[in-house]
């Protein structure tokens, strides 16, 4: 048996040879200064998504108070309309043009309305090395106010599955398995004044993307089998989001970071089973 | 010279001074979060994080610049276990030749790496803090407790039920001709 000063050596040399070879890469100070730029792009585009939401509420306290409503322009002018230069348009796609405006205005319709679909969301990160990895993939049911998460954290199984359900009463309780451990823990708490799908999301709520931010319309795009919209955020941004031509439901949104997909499932039985984990009975709970 | 002060090379906004602490330090940091982290990918973004995180604050934190970043990498680190949940030790596929002075069967290397991260995973997040800061990266007990923001009791008590459970993952993978000589 090793007394501790020998057991800190093993240790201490353990820990070494783990760690040893792994070096930044050349680019690190490159890297830097990319995101330090993005960061501050990001937050000026941000102050102009928070200028316009405070806008749309003195609006609303107007319009409360009796008040006439004047249109509100967005901060930016939205310039082109929807071309079809991209792919051929399908039959089943609108044939008449439409601004990048107009095009938000039908996406926010859609979320409203799409509180009883069930929606599928992938969530990839990419990683320094321009890698996508799969962070996490959730479902929502927000009319049922029930949402269920897998994490991946860039591996190829699920490493934990959590189901979030909400009571009328203002709580969440979460129920979470670690899947690698093979643990259960439940755990009640206030419920957080954001749709669910804002906690699955890794860029939060996507009404924040269709409201106050310049877009231009790059047109008609297929994405995974279907006509989409594509629209690309302010010049000197890597945002992009894509709104199915039919439905109008937001499908798609890239960032320099991330790459989100969304699904918009009808509720049945068999999309309501994907809000559900069973507890293995082997679990143990904490 | 603020974080702004354009004095870096080839016109980055970084100072010079920030500049050559990323160049001295940078692998040390990044070497210390993948042993927090269990997962390179994720400890290549903690890394980069917690640089810019610094350089915003370089004139408050320049004149102990590893500390703080140190601090804030472990902060970072606690962020990203708590929305994440879990990482897995990525498998080394480090020539084992390139690790100096190392013996034995690659494959038992290879099998003795995976159980040591696997347990530092399955140590209490504290306690696998305290043994990365206090083994790896050489800290004293009252640099951990900084690094931490704990008190220095609370890194000696993290620090002997660490090494305790840490003890039979360590001895049980010795070749037995060596645990027989010590």
């Amino acid at each position: 048996m090793l007394d501790d000063q020998q057991l800190i050596e093993e240790l201490r040399a353990r820990l070494r040879q783990q760690a040893a070879g792994l070096e930044p890469p050349d680019r690190l100070l490159t890297d830097l200064e990319r995101r330090h730029v993005r960061r501050i792009r990001h937050t000026r585009l941000m102050a102009v998504a928070a200028s316009a939401i405070v806008m749309a509420a003195v609006t609303t306290l107007s319009v409360m108070a009796g008040g006439k409503v004047a249109r509100q322009a967005p901060a930016e002018p939205a310039s082109t309309t929807v071309t079809s230069a991209l792919t051929p348009t399908p039959s089943s796609a609108p044939q008449t043009p439409q601004t990048a405006e107009q095009l938000l205005q039908r996406a926010r319709e859609a979320l409203v309305g799409s509180e009883d679909l069930v929606v599928h969301v992938r969530c990839q990160t990419r990683t320094v090395y321009g890698v996508m990895r799969l962070d996490l993939e959730g479902w929502v049911l927000e009319s049922a106010g029930r949402s269920r998460v897998l994490f991946y954290s860039g591996t190829d199984t699920p490493q934990a599955d959590t189901v979030y359900t909400r009571s009328p009463g203002g709580s969440t309780t979460t129920e979470s398995l670690d899947l690698t451990q093979r643990t259960v823990a439940t755990v009640e708490s206030p419920s957080a004044p954001y749709p669910l799908i804002a906690g699955i999301s890794l860029i939060g709520d996507p009404r924040v993307l269709l409201t106050g931010i310049s877009y231009t319309t790059d047109g008609l795009e297929d994405l995974n089998g279907r006509p989409s919209f594509r629209l690309s955020g302010p010049e000197g941004s890597h945002l992009r989001v894509w709104l199915d031509a039919e439905t109008y439901q937001l499908v798609r949104v890239l960032t320099s970071a991330n790459d989100i997909a969304y699904e918009w499932l009808p509720r049945n039985p068999e999309h309501l089973a994907l809000l559900e984990h069973k507890v293995p009975a082997d679990f143990k709970r904490r | 010279m603020g974080l702004l002060g354009g004095h870096g090379s080839g016109g980055s906004p970084f100072d010079a001074s920030f500049e050559r602490f990323v160049k001295g330090r940078s692998t040390a940091l990044l070497r210390l979060a993948y042993l927090l982290t269990g997962d390179r990918g994720h400890a290549e973004d903690l890394v980069q994080t917690t640089l810019l995180r610094t350089a915003r604050r370089w004139p408050a934190a320049q004149e102990q610049p590893e500390a703080f970043a140190r601090r804030v990498l472990v902060n970072l680190s606690r962020d990203r276990w708590r929305q994440l949940r879990r990482r897995i030790a990525e498998d080394l596929t480090a020539d084992p030749e390139a690790v100096a002075g190392v013996v034995g069967d690659p494959a038992d290397r290879a099998l003795d790496r995976q159980a040591l991260m696997l347990a530092l995973r399955q140590l209490p997040r504290r306690q696998r803090e305290t043994v990365v800061l206090r083994f790896f990266a050489d800290l004293s007990v009252a640099e951990t407790a900084a690094a931490l923001g704990c008190s220095q009791g609370a890194v000696k008590a993290y620090t002997n039920r660490a090494l305790a459970r840490l003890r039979e993952v360590l001895e049980g993978s010795l070749p037995i001709e060596v645990q027989r000589a010590r």
